[in-house]
């Protein structure tokens, strides 16, 4: 069973740090709601394992309450501040596993409510994308999870990665091309074939 | 080599991403009950460090303690040379005393009054 997201307060997410440092429980409940569902996609287009990304979405959030006594608003945003620790995280288990194959995991249950053929595609176009996703290099896959998948702006994502804006468009663009590349040949096996 | 029209166009491209983007709408409930117990356990601790404000490090006054260290040691280093430089009795006592009985001490009792001297234009 999952739990449908939901921002769930207009605070921002300065605001309920703030909260959550004076021991405000539910300020923890908006952040969980608010930056877990993001930091979980990411940590899965980025790892291709469901467990694993849990456990990093765990640990990015974990730190984040011990974070929150001394965060300093204005000075960064925290949904980038959680990227950036995620994204590390993220790169130390891999290379922890550098030579493990990656496991062949089933998508979540509940992509939405599209009927089960276009489900079953979707699950398709899933495998074939985390396929494609898992043989770019660390920091082009890091692009193209943020800009395409995440919607970020270059901004953000350069602060997040460290770099700068061209170089984050140039990393984005190479790793879009070369995910095109390595699905070469899928389109009809996608559905993409009637034009 | 991949003929074109099996190509994947931008726009296919998307509709993938686009797919990969509506997974993320949910969070599993019992990863959030584990995330939320973090929290749970965390907030005593966080709850009762001292404010960030009330410490020398981070707050606004004590910034300004810090800030002070340097000039005020300075000053007072420049103070007590002018004084040992003004009055040549104390530079005389200060150089000959025997403070500690070792090559340190000797270097000591020696260099500092000598250096008080020369910053106070003895």
């Amino acid at each position: 069973m999952n739990v449908p997201f939901d921002a769930g307060s207009e605070d921002s997410d300065d605001r309920l740090m703030a909260r959550y440092a004076a021991g405000d429980r539910a300020a923890a409940r908006v952040l969980i709601d608010r930056l877990t569902p993001r930091v979980l996609a990411v940590a899965y287009r980025y790892l291709g394992d469901r467990a694993e990304a849990e456990d990093v979405a765990q640990e990015a959030m974990l730190r984040l309450w011990r974070l929150a006594p001394d965060w300093q608003p204005g000075r960064a945003r925290v949904s980038t501040w959680l990227y950036r620790v995620t994204l590390n995280l993220c790169t130390d288990r891999r290379r922890r596993r550098r030579d493990v194959p990656l496991p062949d995991e089933a998508e979540p249950e509940d992509l939405d409510q599209a009927a089960p053929l276009d489900r079953i595609q979707d699950r398709q176009r899933m495998a074939a994308l985390d396929a494609a996703l898992a043989d770019l290099p660390d920091r082009q896959r890091q692009a193209v999870i943020l800009r395409n998948i995440e919607g970020l702006a270059n901004p953000e994502i350069a602060e997040i990665m460290g770099l700068t804006v061209e170089a984050v468009e140039s990393l984005a663009a190479r790793g879009r091309r070369a995910l095109k590349g390595a699905l070469a040949g899928q389109r009809a096996a996608l559905g993409y074939d009637d034009g | 080599m991949v003929e074109s029209d099996d190509m994947l166009t931008d726009s296919d491209l998307d509709g993938i991403f686009a797919v990969a983007r509506r997974q993320r709408a949910d969070l599993p409930t019992d990863l959030r009950a584990r995330i939320l117990a973090d929290a749970d356990r965390v907030l005593p601790v966080v709850r009762h460090r001292p404010d960030p404000s009330t410490v020398l490090r981070g707050g606004g006054w004590a910034r300004w303690l810090e800030r002070l260290v340097w000039p005020t040691g300075l000053g007072l280093a420049s103070a007590a040379g002018l004084a040992v430089g003004q009055s040549p009795a104390l530079f005389e006592r200060l150089l000959t005393a025997g403070v500690f009985e070792s090559t340190l001490g000797y270097d000591v009792t020696y260099h500092l009054p000598v250096l008080a001297g020369l910053l106070g234009g003895y």
